[in-house]
């Protein structure tokens, strides 16, 4: 068991109302912490420069191009994402830990000279704003893009705490920063974010560095084509591209988004709901994270320790059993919390929306967005658990569907009209997560059956 | 399959060899016999299937390849041959096996239930499940819901609570060679007549391309296969850390299991016994075992083996030549010839004769663990200066040298080597294993009377063995006594022109009567 579901099953252990309270805060902390920090920070500085009175505008093209940026960067190092960490993964069962950094810096050094020359392309061509602009711009999206790649390394190392930590003091400098350098304008607050993703991410390399033995070399080895499964790549891209791809209709749609600076647009009716709604996936993640991390870990060794050892077939179809249940438990679990998670900010709708001065027309968003990210959380869970079983194939139809229904749905939701809206993400999620916990249970009936006659479907090895 | 010296798999050849692991990559008794026999009859062509472990083990053929061979085909039993893999359209309805898979059942059923001999019917039903055009495959065994099934009803049978993981692969390692063989069956190398020279793969092989050539098939064993393979079995418990993740299965501690391999082991033999038009072996002991193991009796003769005597007759030591104190081991360096008592036995025969030496002559190549363990032996008995392991040699430059030919062997069929040296007028003394009796002592009563070639000491008895050396070498009457009884046997019973008379009859016999029944199908005779 990983550090981190030892931490957490002590807290469990302690079999008290605030043991079990702690360990589900614990678990919400690092497992949505970087995502909420990242979109609290981003409106924080757009609360920040409200109260200061300046300039709505400059502010609103700030928040536009993060969003920009933070979407696209996430698709582009999700063709590296999953393929890295499983190298790393593999390294690591191994115990070719020399391996680890020269491959860290190799894969970090890949993804500066893509997003790099990706983002000056595509400023070079479709932008003409200030220079200072266009190479804070470039600048921010390599920073993020390495960023990504290294979290997910980190998380890869169950190290969350880590992460957790230097969002909150990067994003914390962010905020701080902006809070001085409004009065340069767009500029300014792009030069306190790029500090602060900056601290964010070399708080991170620090601290992940020394954890293994440290060589100046730089080595590409996750390149090599017998360590590449194919299915990642297309699993890395599908998803990125499959949650934003939504949020990239509304924006390039006339009807539903206006200009904001140069080629990027936004979208005022989506994007606030959406993002709001996303801040409730707290509950669900942590009992995802709680449950995954413990009970699932624990039946997950215990079967596969089985399979590999000296076990009697009795002992490995009963440990199989205790996986399932262990899965079954989790996924009823999140459907709970998250279910009333999304009762209560229903309820509550009302009263934030009009707090928040949006327009009561498109509280109907708020709601099926809920709805959404509820479904969501669902479908990242099914898909860890896909991945612990090394079942690349499912994980690849998962994230196709995932990508084709938020795509076409959102197309069509559009097409459909204003009250539409949502509808596509919300039915997508929805259906995706249906279809991912179709595969699971397929792919757990008869585990024991699947463990030894269909071992891993991605063999390029 | 692959490539080897000579590949020609289109070109007809009178007899097919199917050997495994010997001749022309492992040197070894088996496979100078089959050399003798090949080089024998320079007017017959022969084809060889060779089927070795992995291919990694086995590099350039050990021995030159006689110009009347006229092809080679090497398969890996271990790592399976590259074969096409079978890609269904998702559409395509997956043809329903379960029917095959109850005939599986119900074949495995006979082969449990038999004691003795097997009715044919159940080899062929094997054969038939593997080569029809609607077979079972390896990827069935690996892959198919009616595989997993088969496998945990055999579970259930197995003592309770055993290791399911070593269970599952030993299962599938042990049956995955046949779908290899099925392969080489689907593309046979054509022949007149196919020859096996042990039972286990090679045989069932034999067994499979009688009944898909219809050509005559016969089997020489000269060990008896199951039984070497329950040696090597028992012998895997002695180094328990020697894992070989391929072999697993092999390597447990559990009694089971190997009984499973031995059970599999003799099935294999029973089949290839009852399909064989006729079975051949050594000398009297591996008959009875045989019988034992299931051949038919009527279908069962004995050939000895036979050595070159005129070539080795011009190494016989003048009657007044002085006999060097040197004892001579000629055999590979595997546990199966129990090299360490000889070592140890030597030991003692090193304080009781001066200047004794004892010279280990054979390939090391195969067990080099082994190998080492043996020098490390030597070694503590600081003894380097008087057992040597001298490598693989040419015997008759070794005979001149020696006083002894030995053997502590655990297991043996009619050992090629002591024959030899007989010849050499070379007495030996060896254990109490497969013919060497006969060899020793005589067989029959005029044999017998020829008086004894050497002795015979029981295995794993270092203090015995080193007895009977030390009169040997140091009771001069005695060796010469025994030097002429070893020439005369040798020369009346173990001729090689006689092995290879009868051995030229039996494949005219079976080539005129396959011909023969051909020309009646051509003639629509049938």
């Amino acid at each position: 068991m990983a550090g981190i579901g030892f931490e957490l099953r002590k807290y469990l252990d302690d079999d008290s109302f605030t043991g079990t309270l702690k360990a589900y805060g614990f678990a919400g902390l690092i497992s949505a912490g970087p995502w909420v920090l990242s979109i609290l920070g981003v409106m924080l500085i757009g609360i920040v420069a409200i109260s200061q009175k300046v300039g709505g505008q400059e502010v609103e093209q700030f928040t536009t191009s993060v969003t920009w940026i933070m979407g696209t960067s996430l698709i582009l190092s999700g063709f590296l994402q999953l393929v890295f960490t499983r190298y790393i993964a593999d390294r690591l069962f191994e115990g070719r830990d020399h391996l680890i950094n020269p491959n860290l810096f190799g894969a970090l050094l890949l993804t500066t000279i893509v997003s790099g020359g990706f983002a000056v392309a595509v400023m070079t061509t479709l932008f003409h704003e200030s220079l200072a602009y266009e190479m804070l711009m470039v600048a921010n999206f390599v920073t993020l893009s390495n960023i990504w790649i290294l979290v997910i390394f980190v998380a890869g190392l169950k190290k969350f705490k880590v992460i957790l930590y230097s969002f909150f003091f990067g994003y914390a400098t962010t905020v701080l920063l902006s809070i001085l350098l409004i009065p340069y304008g767009i500029s300014g607050l792009l030069s306190g974010l790029l500090i602060g993703h900056g601290i964010l991410f070399f708080l991170m390399l620090a601290v992940i560095i020394p954890e293994y033995p440290i060589t100046q070399t730089v080595r590409v080895d996750f390149l090599k084509r017998r360590e590449i499964f194919p299915a990642l790549i297309f699993v890395g891209v599908f998803y990125n591209l499959g949650i934003w791809i939504d949020k990239f209709i509304f924006w390039t749609y006339p009807g539903t988004s206006e200009a904001v600076i140069g080629p990027l647009r936004a979208s005022l009716i989506y994007d606030l709901p959406i993002f709001l709604a996303y801040l409730s996936i707290i509950p669900g993640m942590a009992v995802f994270l709680l449950r995954i991390e413990t009970d699932f870990a624990e039946a997950y060794d215990g079967f596969f320790n089985a399979v590999r050892g000296n076990a009697s077939l009795q002992e490995i179809e009963t440990l199989g059993n205790e996986m399932i249940l262990a899965v079954r438990e989790g996924i009823f679990q999140i459907i709970k919390v998250q279910g009333i998670t999304v009762l209560v900010l229903y309820m509550l709708g009302p009263k934030i929306v009009s707090w928040l001065g949006i327009s009561d027309k498109f509280i109907h968003l708020y709601y099926i967005d809920l709805v959404g990210v509820a479904a969501q959380v669902l479908m990242l869970a099914v898909l860890n658990v896909l991945f612990y079983l090394d079942r690349l194939k499912d994980a690849f139809w998962l994230t196709l569907t995932l990508l084709i229904t938020n795509g076409c749905f959102t197309w069509i939701s559009i097409e459909l009209g204003p009250i539409y809206y949502g509808y596509g993400f919300g039915l997508s999620m929805t259906l995706t997560a249906f279809v991912g916990i179709f595969l699971l249970s397929s792919e757990l009936e008869n585990i024991e059956f699947r463990t030894f006659m269909r071992p891993r479907d991605a063999t390029t090895h | 399959m692959s490539k080897s010296p000579k590949f020609n798999p289109e070109q007809h050849a009178n007899v097919c060899l199917l050997l495994e692991g010997t001749f022309p990559y492992v040197r070894g008794g088996v496979s100078s016999w089959v050399k003798q026999l090949i080089e024998g009859m320079p007017n017959l062509t022969f084809s060889i299937v060779f089927l070795g472990g992995s291919p990694d083990e086995y590099g350039e053929p050990a021995y030159d390849i006689p110009p009347n061979v006229v092809h080679i085909e090497n398969h890996f039993l271990i790592s399976a041959d590259k074969e096409p893999v079978e890609k269904r359209k998702f559409w395509d309805r997956k043809a329903d096996k379960s029917q095959l898979f109850e005939l599986n059942t119900k074949l495995h059923g006979d082969l449990a239930e038999t004691e003795g001999s097997l009715n044919s019917a159940t080899a062929r039903g094997f054969t038939t499940l593997l080569t029809n055009s609607e077979a079972i495959t390896r990827t069935d065994l690996q892959h198919s819901d009616e595989a997993w099934e088969s496998i945990r009803e055999k579970y259930i049978d197995a003592p309770p609570g055993l290791d399911f993981n070593h269970f599952f692969w030993t299962v599938r390692t042990m049956h995955s060679p046949l779908f290899t063989l099925a392969n080489i069956v689907n593309n046979a190398p054509p022949a007149d007549m196919y020859h096996s020279v042990s039972t286990g793969y090679a045989g069932y092989l034999g067994a499979m391309l009688k009944q898909k050539t219809g050509s005559p098939y016969i089997i020489s064993e000269h060990g008896i296969y199951t039984k070497e393979r329950e040696i090597d079995l028992a012998h895997v418990d002695w180094i328990p850390d020697d894992l070989d993740p391929f072999r697993v299965g092999l390597d447990d501690n559990m009694g089971y299991l190997r009984q499973t391999w031995i059970r599999f082991f003799k099935s294999l033999g029973k089949m290839a016994y009852s399909s064989a038009d006729h079975v051949y072996t050594l000398f009297n002991g591996n008959r009875q075992r045989q019988i034992e193991d299931g051949a038919n009796e009527k279908r069962l003769t004995i050939i000895p083996n036979g050595v070159a005597i005129d070539k080795l007759r011009t190494k016989r030591r003048p009657a007044d030549a002085p006999v060097p104190p040197v004892v001579a081991l000629i055999g590979r360096v595997v546990p199966i010839k129990d090299i360490k008592t000889f070592i140890r036995g030597m030991r003692i025969v090193c304080t009781n004769v001066p200047n004794a030496q004892g010279w280990i002559v054979g390939p090391e190549d195969e067990d080099p663990d082994y190998v080492l363990e043996c020098c490390a032996l030597i070694k503590s008995f600081d003894l380097q200066d008087s057992i040597k392991l001298l490598g693989f040699q040419q015997i008759s430059d070794i005979f001149p040298k020696v006083a002894l030919t030995v053997l502590t062997s655990v297991s043996e069929g009619q050992p090629l080597t002591t024959l030899e040296g007989f010849a050499a007028g070379i007495p030996a003394v060896t254990t109490d294993v497969g013919g060497c009796s006969e060899l020793i002592y005589g067989g029959s009563d005029e044999d017998k009377a020829l008086g004894s070639a050497g002795d015979i000491v029981p295995i794993a008895n270092p203090g015995l063995f080193a007895e009977a050396v030390t009169r040997l070498l140091t009771d001069t009457a005695k060796w010469k006594a025994a030097s002429n009884a070893a020439i005369r046997r040798v020369e009346t019973y173990y001729d090689d022109r006689k092995m290879l008379d009868r051995y030229y009859q039996i494949y005219a016999d079976n080539i005129n009567a396959a011909r023969e029944s051909a020309n009646v199908q051509k003639a629509g005779g049938f």
